[in-house]
């Protein structure tokens, strides 16, 4: 501080004295003479862990700053979207582990797995505006909600159908009418859908409306073998479940509450439902169909409830890409680094509008640049990673909007 | 036009003053005197048309600027001034990237230069370049990048003065870039080193900052 402060009193010396009388009223500006909009401006810019973890520390001025709710909001704004990877933990105790990765660069399609710096931790089941749903980590058959940063969180009460959470298909959604986070679970189509508010009273119950299904003849899935899985979600607004039909996937709006029928789109062949495989990409759910061993369409959904029309928006095609090696690779061109089998990729998650992150069965990541037809092999330092969910950190609260 | 005038004027007036010393050197009397007082109200009287003729020429260019603009190749040229008295000519298109000058011309108020109080000539130059450039190479996103990144290259004190012109001038996209620099040199310091770096101090009270510290441990309702 001495040092800093001593460079600064003899810069301010050399300017007087090289430009004589006139300028010496004119010192340039230093850190605190810049306005409070510029410091929030800047301040913003900053990713919510390091402004939480360390900016909070710095001064009482920047702790208020960062605890004010435009702030927080603004914030999330600015935040670029992460994928989160959670997998059980090595020594098998029932925890999970979940890292984030970050996806950088057009060309380069770099990768970086970072801690979240948070362990025994219940299996994630999804995200939405920085908030994390998961299972409890020690208690079967509960829920919670938490902010993955701020570490602040709430455990939900059982549900109805008594169910344990192991099967079954939940997400946390944001409905922007009423601005409140809901969490909507499935485990039974003939018990039907339960809601959580978030928003509401502590003792608040679940809340339990209608299956997708009227009848036990209309579903499509096998009884015997079919469970329910976490569905996609599109910006926490819109929910799309698979239901391992040749035909359609349900789909719900958070806010509307009502499950419809959304009919898959018309491709060449007759769709099988173990080929198949939904993510959301660029704000839009994405249906990726593998057709053969070199070739996966993607087609984007442009409206859910308004007519329900597909777009073809890009074909892999594995004769046309640009293959990167990863960099580390000690044996260049052989069997463990060259280009995959396509129908054995599967489709976990988009980012942004052209990149979409494939993963292979012996675990393995592949990154897939649509724009350029680049795809790059990632491998992961985690032992098992089995969930992938888009995320996006923030420091909200599920009851500030 | 206003040589064409001149030159006629000049023409007239050496006939007339050759016609003078002719009548001088032919015979002095009345007829002589009698020309000679015809000949200077006359020439004053061409003299004064000849300036109201350049006057109403003069106003009517004036009036007519924006036609004459469309017309011509030259942009249109805005002057600021800094904060110590210099002046920069800029296009006006590359004034108008910043909204604060850009609703002073709309409202009318920039016909002459436009003081700009709060910035000094440095900075000002350096705001001009980055307008300029984003005016050239709109299209060029790569080129852009690498420009911002070479010009954001800066010591501290020409970055917050960067900023805080910025935000006078109103332009988001410099604005933006200066608060992303600053924002990349805080993310990864610790407390302290924020503090060293940007020269705050330190105004909690150990219980305090103890109180921040503590992990919330995974507080549950």
């Amino acid at each position: 501080m001495e040092a800093l402060q001593n460079d600064k009193v003899r810069n301010r010396k050399n300017i007087s004295r090289k430009d004589g009388e006139g300028r010496g009223a004119m010192e340039s500006t230093s850190f605190k003479d810049l306005h409070e909009s510029i410091v929030f401006g800047i301040l913003v810019k900053v990713p919510p862990s390091y402004v939480y973890k360390n900016g909070r520390l710095v001064c009482r001025a920047w702790r208020d700053l960062i605890s004010r709710d435009d702030f927080i909001v603004q914030n999330f704004m600015e935040t670029k979207a992460e994928l989160l990877v959670g997998g059980p933990t090595s020594r098998r105790n029932g925890y999970f582990e979940v890292k984030l990765m970050e996806v950088e660069g057009a060309l380069q399609l770099d990768c970086k797995l970072r801690d979240c710096g948070l362990c025994r931790m219940g299996r994630p089941r999804s995200s939405c505006n920085g908030l994390l749903l998961l299972n409890h980590p020690k208690e079967e058959g509960l829920l919670q909600v938490m902010n993955l940063i701020t570490t602040v969180g709430l455990t939900l009460p059982k549900c109805p159908s008594g169910c344990r959470h192991k099967a079954c298909g939940s997400a946390l959604g944001f409905d922007p009418n009423k601005k409140e986070y809901k969490v909507i679970h499935m485990y039974a189509d003939s018990f039907g859908f339960e809601i959580f508010n978030l928003a509401g009273p502590p003792d608040a119950a679940w809340r339990i409306i209608p299956g997708p299904w009227e009848g036990l003849q209309e579903r499509p899935y096998d009884f015997e073998r079919f469970s329910w899985s976490d569905p996609i979600s599109v910006n926490g607004r819109v929910l799309h479940w698979h239901v391992a039909s040749n035909e359609y996937i349900i789909s719900m709006d958070v806010s509307e509450e009502i499950s419809t029928k959304t009919y898959l789109p018309n491709i060449s062949e007759e769709i099988e439902s173990y080929k198949y495989t939904l993510a959301e990409l660029g704000g839009y759910l994405s249906f990726v169909y593998a057709l053969s061993d070199i070739q996966v369409d993607i087609w984007i959904l442009d409206d859910c409830f308004r007519g329900q029309i597909w777009s073809k928006k890009h074909s892999i095609q594995l004769d046309l890409i640009k293959y990167v090696t990863p960099e580390n690779s000690l044996l260049p061109a052989n069997h463990a680094n060259a280009l995959p089998n396509l129908s054995k990729l599967v489709a976990v998650a988009g980012r942004g509008c052209d990149i979409l992150i494939l993963k292979h069965e012996n675990s393995c990541l592949y990154i897939y640049d649509m724009k350029h037809r680049v795809m790059k092999k990632f491998k992961m330092n985690m032992k098992n990673p089995m969930y992938f969910i888009p995320h996006r950190s923030s420091l909200l609260h599920w009851r500030n909007s | 036009m206003l040589y064409a005038i001149f030159g006629v004027q000049t023409f007239l007036q050496r006939d007339l003053e050759l016609r003078n010393l002719s009548l001088f050197n032919r015979r002095k009397g009345f007829s002589y005197l009698f020309q000679k007082s015809l000949l200077f109200p006359f020439s004053i009287s061409f003299f004064l048309s000849q300036g109201f003729i350049y006057l109403f020429l003069l106003s009517s260019r004036k009036s007519s600027s924006p036609a004459a603009i469309m017309s011509s190749s030259s942009p249109k040229m805005i002057t600021l001034q800094s904060s110590d008295g210099e002046t920069f000519e800029v296009e006006e298109a590359v004034a108008m990237e910043s909204r604060t000058i850009k609703h002073m011309i709309e409202d009318d108020c920039a016909n002459s230069s436009i003081p700009i109080p709060n910035v000094t000539s440095n900075t000002l130059t350096k705001v001009i370049e980055y307008c300029k450039k984003h005016v050239e190479a709109k299209s060029d996103e790569e080129g852009l990048k690498s420009f911002d990144a070479e010009f954001m290259k800066i010591d501290k004190d020409t970055l917050y003065d960067l900023l805080m012109a910025s935000n006078y001038l109103d332009i988001k996209s410099l604005l933006d870039l200066g608060c992303q620099t600053v924002a990349d040199k805080i993310k990864g310091k610790n407390p302290e080193e924020i503090r060293k770096e940007f020269g705050i101090k330190n105004d909690f009270t150990p219980e305090e900052e103890e109180e921040i510290r503590k992990e919330s441990p995974w507080v549950f309702d």
